[in-house]
């Protein structure tokens, strides 16, 4: 491996540096969606959306090469660090989403964005009652609604993210 | 060199990938397991990580903070150049209203203070720490929570109240160095002792993690009114008795509610405040008393603060 490095040209090298950053594009925006979620900005809802669960879902049935594991579960423990939720919760989550939607990829293939929408909130649904279901651990009794209501809020968000997923995926992802 | 065809390759790198993912896939997700349930057992594990992650985003969060003030004050400038006959003409009226509500309260702070006096009674002050801008806010359903860029070398600590202009605006639950996280009072793990300012019956405020609070624990007395208002009792020793907490919504039910005065959903200042009654100094030098209790002497000493 360090054979073919050591062998390229200075600009052969920053050629590639330069294309290689583009691979990390999911996990840069699943992370950065996290900031969308603590902006201090007046929103029209009582809860804001889940945007890094949505990242996640799109990456992982449009370039699950791009969305590994590994990387759904350090963006789940970035969201947890900076939301204040149990570490390892969105990691956990993250995780078993993401294998699960990549395993579907063949599903999704050349499928309008309406399938996308109506198997996503079935999926964003489930996603919200294991999140209640495991945060009931550590905080007895508390509310189902809000995990709807955000469920509800963040569906709404669907087609916005993926209308930024789809723009970054085709002008940056997909041009290496 | 490729392969001979008709035969089964004897390695498959593809299929070894596969089966790796997979086991990487069980390992992350028993990880992720084994994490919470740390976090379970040891309710400190993972502060020092949500520090980290607080101080990092926070520079990130004042700077993209820049755009939203623009429009905040852009909005401010063509709504002022639009509306300077109107409001000028309200803000006189105002004013007017003003001075005659300033003359009657001074009488009756003057008398307040005369017959505190006679009474012997000493008001608590309101030790502050420092102010600082809201940079970011989450409504979660899980936490509801600000972000304000004054940290542990500020002398923000844990525990200590945090209100704005209006009222009280919750509590700092989290420290990192130059950053620090406010439990609101809208959040599921908020409880604020509060007292009804008209009646004077006291209950808890407690969070649902919605837009309005619920009123616990209410002590008997006058029924409550829609448009009541609720302030701090001072009972707990953490908030200062006296801030504005919130006003009555619904009066009805078992289960009153009430709408919180301040809203940290912007983009203003907040105060953060000393608790109320300094935490309790142990001396474990003192020996404790025979049941296991310190000893009266050996008691803390509040006024360190």
């Amino acid at each position: 491996m360090t054979e073919p490095w050591a062998l390229l040209s200075r600009e052969e090298r920053l050629a590639l540096a330069a294309s290689s950053w583009r691979r990390v594009m999911p996990t840069v925006m699943t992370i950065l969606s996290v900031i969308g979620m603590v902006l201090p900005v007046f929103l029209p809802g009582p809860i804001l959306p889940h945007l890094p669960f949505l990242c996640v879902f799109y990456w992982s049935i449009h370039r699950p090469d791009l969305m590994p594991s590994w990387a759904a579960f350090l963006a789940g423990i970035v969201v947890d660090a900076t939301l204040t939720l149990p570490v390892g919760l969105n990691a956990t989550l993250f995780t078993v989403f993401s294998a699960g939607l990549a395993s579907q990829v063949q599903v999704f293939r050349s499928r309008p964005f309406v399938f996308s929408l109506a198997v996503g909130s079935f999926v964003v649904l489930l996603f919200q009652l294991l999140s209640w279901a495991l945060l009931l651990i550590f905080q007895p009794g508390l509310r189902l609604e809000p995990f709807l209501v955000q469920g509800v809020v963040t569906l709404a968000m669907m087609p916005f993210v993926f209308r930024v997923g789809a723009f970054l995926q085709v002008r940056i992802v997909d041009r290496f | 060199m490729p392969l001979p065809q008709g035969t089964t390759p004897s390695y498959q790198p593809a299929r070894w990938r596969w089966f790796l993912s997979r086991v990487l896939i069980i390992v992350l997700v028993l990880t992720g397991a084994l994490l919470m349930v740390l976090n379970r057992s040891s309710v400190r594990f993972g502060d020092s990580l949500s520090a980290a992650a607080l101080d990092s985003v926070a520079p990130v969060l004042s700077a993209m903070r820049a755009p939203f003030e623009w429009i905040k004050a852009a909005s401010g400038e063509v709504e002022s150049y639009f509306l300077v006959r109107s409001r000028n003409r309200t803000l006189e009226r105002e004013v007017a209203r003003l001075q005659e509500m300033e003359s009657r309260y001074r009488t009756v702070l003057t008398e307040n203070r005369r017959l505190k006096q006679l009474l012997g009674i000493i008001e608590p002050r309101q030790d502050v720490v420092g102010a600082a801008r809201i940079v970011g806010s989450t409504a979660g359903s899980y936490v509801r929570s600000a972000i304000i860029l004054r940290g542990a070398r500020d002398g923000v600590a844990v525990g200590q109240p945090v209100r704005d202009a209006d009222g009280l605006v919750g509590q700092v639950i989290d420290v990192g160095h130059t950053s620090a996280r406010i439990l609101l009072l809208t959040d599921h793990a908020s409880r604020v002792p509060v007292r009804v300012e008209e009646s004077n019956r006291t209950a808890i405020a407690a969070g649902m993690n919605e837009k309005e609070l619920v009123l616990q624990f209410l002590s008997p007395g006058r029924p409550l009114k829609a448009g009541d208002r609720l302030v701090t009792s001072g009972d707990g020793g953490t908030f200062p008795p006296g801030i504005p907490v919130a006003i009555i919504t619904n009066p009805h039910g078992p289960e009153p509610r009430a709408l919180p005065v301040a809203n940290p959903g912007g983009l203003d200042f907040v105060t953060i405040l000393r608790p109320f009654v300094p935490e309790a100094i142990i001396n474990p030098d003192l020996p404790a008393a025979a049941d296991g209790a310190p000893q009266p002497s050996a008691q803390a000493s509040a006024g360190s603060r």
